[in-house]
């Protein structure tokens, strides 16, 4: 009979072996020194406990998890809003580019009005006006996002295959609450103290 | 509201006090804490090996038991259950985080003793090695080493635990066993 497996080792060590195996074990010595050698790391093993902590962890652990618990939808919102205002810094770079765009094609490019009418046969902006919002004119920080986009250049953004659709980067801007656009300059503020702007 | 946990808390299975605490009774989450504290703790250190560790892992494993209480199965062990989680946030920490080398504690660079050594001094020391070798061991084969061995858990417990067939747990608790007689025997 061949020898023993791995796991019929770990029978015989656990006393689990079945007969026929059991009766090779004891005629065979080199399964039975397996058994013997694994047996008595297993007997050191089992002589190591666990320290144990002091009474006071017990009495504070339940605490603990329910500090843990209670704190947890804190620590995901936090996570939410980190989430978020990355969006909203991607959403800004978008927004930007498109603004920008927009501004040189209108200053540099006059476009024909047939280009400016023809997005109105879209399904989408069908019906719909260009919206103005006064508060974009007035809102002194959307100044910072003016005068940053004016900077990007018409010929740039179409290279990277930024192409707006006319109509649509009024939009896109007057559609922020004063809030939103607030946090936006923020953001870019941020990005240009941090590029050295 | 009576609660019976509240006058006979040994009385009520731990499967009664998940469904009330997916009821909204946070008392009953408590009692489970309490319940199986020592036990889960227990786990996470030998999976690390030192105080702080566990009992950040040990919380972990309560936190996210109790986010998943709504999708324990009834018809499951809640022990296993835990058991599982317990097991997944140490196999995740051991992911992420690569451990120090632990060298074992040499016998060799044991000052000499030149008096009667307490018994307990070098059962202490003799423990020490052990769980430096424990933490050595492969993920899978210390978690399979761990259940097996100081928690008792049947191998089809272990195999639902780890998401192995019984052959493979066997296996592993096999050259866990072997690997760690070769750790303790080469220093």
């Amino acid at each position: 009979m061949n020898h023993l497996t791995d796991e019929r080792i770990v029978d015989a060590l656990e006393g689990a072996l079945p007969d026929r195996e059991a009766v090779h074990l004891r005629a065979c010595a080199a399964c039975e020194a397996r058994v013997e050698r694994l047996r008595g790391v297993l007997h050191d093993l089992r002589a190591v406990d666990v320290p144990e902590p002091s009474p006071l962890f017990w009495n504070h652990f339940g605490a603990q998890v329910n500090a843990s618990i209670d704190a947890a939808p804190k620590h995901r919102s936090r996570w939410l809003t980190t989430a978020a205002l990355a969006w909203m810094g991607a959403a800004a770079v978008v927004i930007l580019a498109v603004i920008g765009l927009y501004e040189s094609s209108t200053a540099k490019l006059v476009p024909p009005v047939g280009i400016t009418q023809a997005p109105i046969d879209d399904a989408a902006t069908a019906g719909t006006e260009t919206p103005t919002d006064p508060d974009v004119e007035t809102d002194e920080a959307w100044a910072v996002v003016r005068s940053f986009a004016a900077d990007l250049h018409y010929d740039d953004a179409q290279e990277a295959g930024v192409v707006p659709r006319p109509g649509s980067l009024e939009r896109a801007a007057t559609e922020l609450s004063t809030d939103e656009r607030a946090e936006l300059v923020r953001l870019i503020e941020e990005d240009l103290k941090r590029r050295g702007a | 509201m009576n609660r019976v946990w509240q006058t006979d808390p040994q009385a009520v299975a731990d499967e009664e006090l998940v469904q009330a605490c997916v009821a909204g009774d946070r008392t009953a989450f408590d009692l489970l804490v309490t319940r199986h504290q020592q036990h889960v703790y227990r786990l996470c250190y030998r999976f690390v090996g030192n105080h702080e560790d566990a009992s950040e892992l040990a919380q972990d494993a309560f936190v996210r038991a109790y986010r998943a209480l709504a999708k324990f199965e009834r018809s499951a062990k809640f022990t296993t259950w835990l058991h599982r989680i317990a097991v997944n946030v140490c196999l995740n920490r051991l992911a992420l985080k690569t451990p120090k080398h632990q060298s074992l504690p040499d016998r060799d660079a044991t000052p000499a003793r030149t008096e009667p050594v307490d018994a307990g001094v070098l059962r202490e020391e003799r423990a020490a090695r052990v769980r430096a070798a424990i933490l050595r061991l492969p993920p899978k084969q210390r978690a399979t080493l761990i259940l097996r061995a100081y928690h008792e858990l049947p191998h089809e417990e272990i195999a639902r635990i780890l998401g192995n067939s019984v052959g493979a747990v066997k296996a592993n608790f096999f050259h866990a066993l072997g690997n760690l007689k070769k750790l303790l025997d080469e220093e």
